[in-house]
């Protein structure tokens, strides 16, 4: 049996954050039981032919949701697949949507990963972001997992919104750490067309920051975050050794992957297929007509794949297993790998071809430059 | 009772741009019946999408028409000519089929720079000249000041010319009578051996190549053997017909009649515009007086954006020369821009059409370099090359002098832009002629300029400053001695050869600074500076650089959408397979042509 990982869809929150593109909703509670309902039965009718390592519930805000509900789903994907004992199972969370009460019932079902959707140690750029928390709240949610017995709490962070301020930046990392957190991701703003961001640019209303200015912070998180003891794996995620999460590592592998819930993807026996996105269609479709895209990945798209994902990863591309699928990058792109090494933009040793970490920032015209 | 040549008049229309020469052609041929006027939409207007969107006549379309006048049934042959300067030559040898010509005046804006220019022709060719003044519907319509222009500026009576709207109908008929009245009727000897003239030609899938003849003596029909005077060359006539506007075939074509000829001829390139057609056998002794080769006076590169459809541009440009004989070309390879043609073309606007048919009909996205003219080169060794390949030039060391082609030119304004003429004409490195008046309301001005200055940025720098009022004309006048450089663009260091362009030395910074400002808003940003430099032999004399990208990430993969990034690079990686790689510089398509239009922008 393989391995695969597994992705649940929670579309709820109890508001929209300004900079979300993602399909998730501001709904009621009988909205919420039918989806779940419906989410219960989507899982109990795919094929369980693979063994579980991961299991990973995003949104959304799954703790904006009675916990139950997430309790039941978590139950329903133990009974209907073989999932492994030291399965990593990440819940994703806001700060100010636990307590205590509701960490400890996710605790028992068996999660053993949260994911704080933190953002931002500065109450300005929170609210900037459209966000409805404090700063502080985090170090409390933090704490709390931690008191409950969380041992792997992860933070997303957000740059490029707004000047970042260092001290502050640098000193709640550590605080942070300290409280217990094991894994910290960092995304740059993406301003997505239909987002209030996005119309507050566009009228002028707000600046972000110059492509300058956010790669400069960029680089100096890198930085800062390795120096506090977080060792950069991805573009995006810094880790204590051993924390990297699993289930993310999973998709930079090209591995295989269960994906449940409204607009939710997965990956199966080469076939990628794609869940709705629409709230109603999900709700009222029958279970065999959720999905709304389909492909079958022939060789080059996986290879294509293969080299935009692992390429992502400090690790970078292993060339034995690119080889093996039919391309020789080495020696169809000979001219330009060396023009990119020159330039100390990419490196080739041990087998492995990786982007500098300096040049992340530029990675997607780095990878243009290879597929 | 009248001979057969007596109820024959060859006459064609002439008319500046707009004046509404086409329009006019429609409602004759309408009127004589020679077309139900259902039908007028599907046989006239479907020539060529190109004319029509442009309003010029780029292909002529000769008709014959029944016309009855006074109880006799006359032939009416109108042959239309194309409407701009760089058709001159197939304009002449139209008018030279012809017996008469009407003019057509614009009522409202009177004689313009072409209306002078092809009255002035046919006058040349003994044409008798039936002005008609048209759109006399307009609120502007002036009838009695054009009639006034008329008679001062061409020197014609307009005491009873037609005044006419072809648009609504207007007085049709007074044209067809003074066509009859006016026009003299073909006088051929139809007992002397075959002379007819080839006024144009066709490419026709069925019947090959097609020529457009007027018969002046004898006569011919199919089965003849007839032999091309100028190239020599025979084949034998499969069919005789006249146009009505459809082919229509015919028993024979006898002196004074105009129509087409099809035989064993494959290629439009043996049916020379301008010759004269004989028997093969016992024919005339001496040809028809006119016939000359058209050269190619502007020149450029053409490739295919996507370098492997190389064939396909091949094949395409192997068929339109089929049709346009005076379309040449030859293979060039460019560093840059791969394998491609070099075109000549008759002028600026043969050019565009010729880029914009292998576009849209053989469905092609091209690169054009920029537009040269044909230099004269001598050596210091002695020889005399013709260079229009920048690329060619020899090195500055080894050339003792060079002369560039000039032109004559004629601009018709209002006088409120003739301080705006004249500063353009300074720009462009006109030499200065003469200024006449000729009314209150319109000047003449007469300048010596370079080609290679009128075809870049001339033509819409002239219609901006003058806001449109401004007609001009012009007609090659031989070459001059000029101080000229070649100015090559160094991208990240190394010349990029299709950027290349030999100008005169005291516009090279200029031009040399526009197009490195240029450049460097066209080139994206790429992982490494791109220092662009413009420089004649070693010496650079400006210089821009594109700064390095600083940020480009996809955002995370979330919950395994990857697809849909896939898919994004793919589309991007497909919009970078469009750009040329110039060394390790990636430029899109676009660069190679924005070159032409700099300095308008600020």
């Amino acid at each position: 049996m393989t391995n695969a990982g597994v992705y649940v869809h929670v579309p709820f929150c109890s508001s929209k954050c300004k900079y979300c593109s993602f399909a998730s909703f501001v709904q009621n509670r009988d909205v919420q039981n039918k989806y779940f309902q419906k989410l219960n039965q989507e899982i109990l009718s795919s094929t369980a032919n693979k063994h579980i390592k991961t299991i990973f519930f995003g949104g959304g805000t799954p703790s904006a949701v009675r916990a139950d509900l997430l309790v039941q789903t978590l139950k329903t994907i133990r009974t209907h697949f073989d999932v492994s004992n030291d399965a990593e199972i990440t819940l994703e969370a806001n700060p100010n949507s636990v307590d205590k009460h509701k960490l400890n019932i996710y605790k028992q079902a068996g999660f053993n990963r949260i994911s704080y959707g933190v953002q931002s140690f500065e109450d300005e750029t929170l609210k900037l972001l459209g966000r409805t928390h404090f700063a502080s709240d985090a170090f409390c949610a933090v704490e709390m997992a931690k008191s409950v017995g969380f041992d792997n709490i992860s933070i997303d962070l957000i740059i490029g919104a707004r000047q970042l301020n260092k001290e502050v930046f640098e000193k709640s990392i550590l605080k942070m750490k300290h409280l217990g957190i094991t894994h910290i991701s960092v995304y740059i703003l993406m301003l997505e067309e239909g987002t209030r961001l996005f119309d507050e640019v566009k009228c002028g209303k707000l600046t972000p920051l110059s492509e300058e200015e956010v790669t400069k912070e960029y680089l100096y998180v890198q930085n800062a975050l390795e120096n506090l003891g977080f060792w950069q794996y991805e573009i995006s995620n810094f880790a204590l050794k051993g924390k990297e999460c699993r289930h993310n590592q999973n998709y930079w592998d090209s591995g295989e992957y269960y994906g449940f819930g409204l607009s939710s993807h997965s990956y199966l026996d080469e076939i990628r297929a794609e869940n709705t996105s629409f709230l109603d269609d999900y709700l009222r479709f029958p279970i065999q007509n959720l999905v709304a895209f389909k492909e079958e990945l022939g060789k080059n798209e996986k290879i294509t794949e293969k080299i935009m994902l692992s390429l992502r990863t400090v690790r970078g591309l292993n060339l034995k297993e690119l080889e093996n699928m039919g391309h020789d990058i080495l020696k169809e792109k000979e001219t330009i790998i060396k023009a990119l090494e020159e330039n100390n933009m990419i490196k080739v040793e041990n087998g492995f071809l990786k982007i500098e970490k300096d040049k992340f920032v530029v990675s997607n015209q780095i990878i243009l430059e290879l597929i | 009772m009248k001979s057969r040549q007596e109820k024959i008049r060859n006459f064609c229309i002439i008319a500046h741009i707009d004046h509404g020469k086409s329009t006019l052609a429609d409602r004759l041929i309408e009127k004589t019946g020679s077309v139900a006027k259902r039908d007028m939409q599907d046989q006239l207007l479907d020539s060529m999408e190109l004319e029509r969107e442009r309003g010029i006549t780029i292909k002529l379309t000769p008709t014959k028409m029944k016309y009855n006048f006074e109880g006799e049934d006359y032939t009416l042959n109108l042959i239309d000519t194309p409407g701009h300067v760089d058709f001159t030559y197939e304009v002449s040898r139209s008018l030279c089929a012809c017996e008469g010509a009407i003019l057509v005046v614009d009522a409202s804006q009177g004689v313009e720079a072409q209306t002078l220019a092809n009255a002035y022709l046919a006058i040349e060719n003994d044409l008798e000249i039936l002005p008609v003044i048209n759109k006399i519907d307009l609120p502007s319509a002036r009838v009695e000041e054009v009639k006034k222009e008329i008679e001062d500026v061409i020197g014609l009576p307009a005491d009873d010319i037609p005044c006419i709207s072809a648009k609504e109908g207007i007085n049709i008929e007074d044209v067809l009578k003074a066509v009859v009245q006016n026009v003299p009727c073909p006088s051929g000897e139809e007992n002397k051996p075959l002379k007819a003239l080839i006024f144009d030609s066709f490419y026709d899938n069925f019947k090959g190549a097609i020529s457009l003849i007027r018969v002046f003596d004898g006569s011919v029909k199919a089965g003849d053997k007839i032999k091309m005077m100028a190239s020599g060359k025979t084949f034998d006539v499969t069919e005789v017909g006249v146009f009505t506007p459809s082919m229509v075939q015919t028993e024979v074509l006898e002196a004074g009649d105009v129509g087409y000829l099809a035989g064993s001829i494959k290629n439009v390139a043996d049916t020379k515009v301008g010759d004269t057609i004989t028997f093969a056998e016992n024919g005339a002794t001496e040809a028809l007086a006119g016939y000359k080769e058209v050269l190619p006076v502007v020149f450029c590169g053409i490739f295919s954006v996507d370098g492997s459809k190389y064939e396909d541009l091949k094949e395409a440009l192997e068929k339109l020369k089929l049709s346009d004989a005076s379309l040449v070309y030859e293979p060039e390879v460019s560093q840059a821009l791969g394998f491609g043609f070099r075109c000549g073309f008759l002028g600026l606007l043969h050019m565009e059409i010729i880029t914009e048919r292998l576009e849209r009909e053989y469905n092609l996205d091209l690169i054009t370099t920029a537009p040269s003219v044909s230099y004269n080169i001598y050596t210091t060794k002695g020889e005399v090359l013709q260079v229009s390949n920048p690329t060619n030039l020899p090195p500055a060391t080894e050339n003792e002098y060079m002369e560039e082609p000039i032109v004559d030119l004629c601009v018709y304004t209002p006088p409120e832009y003739v301080g705006a003429i004249m500063e353009l004409c300074q720009e462009k490195r006109g030499d200065y002629k003469d200024l006449q008046y000729i009314d209150a309301k319109r000047v003449c001005l007469k300048y010596k300029m370079p080609l290679n200055e009128m075809i870049y940025e001339f033509f819409d720098a002239m219609k901006s400053r003058t806001k449109g009022y401004a007609s001009l004309d012009y007609e090659m006048a031989g070459f001059e001695r000029s101080n000229l450089v070649r100015l090559d663009i160094l991208l990240n260091g190394e010349v990029c050869d299709a950027l290349s362009l030999i100008v005169h030395k005291d516009k090279a910074y200029a031009r040399g600074r526009g197009i490195a400002e240029k450049l460097k808003k066209i080139i994206p940003r790429q992982l490494f500076e791109v220092p662009i430099q413009a420089c004649i032999g070693s010496k650079v004399i400006a210089r821009e650089t594109v700064s390095a990208m600083r940020k480009d990430v996809l955002a995370k993969c979330y919950g395994g959408d990857i697809s849909r990034k896939r898919k994004l690079l793919e589309k991007q990686k497909a919009g970078k397979k469009r750009m040329r790689q110039i060394g390790s510089v990636q430029v899109p398509s676009e660069a190679f042509m924005s070159i032409l239009g700099i300095d308008e922008d600020d």
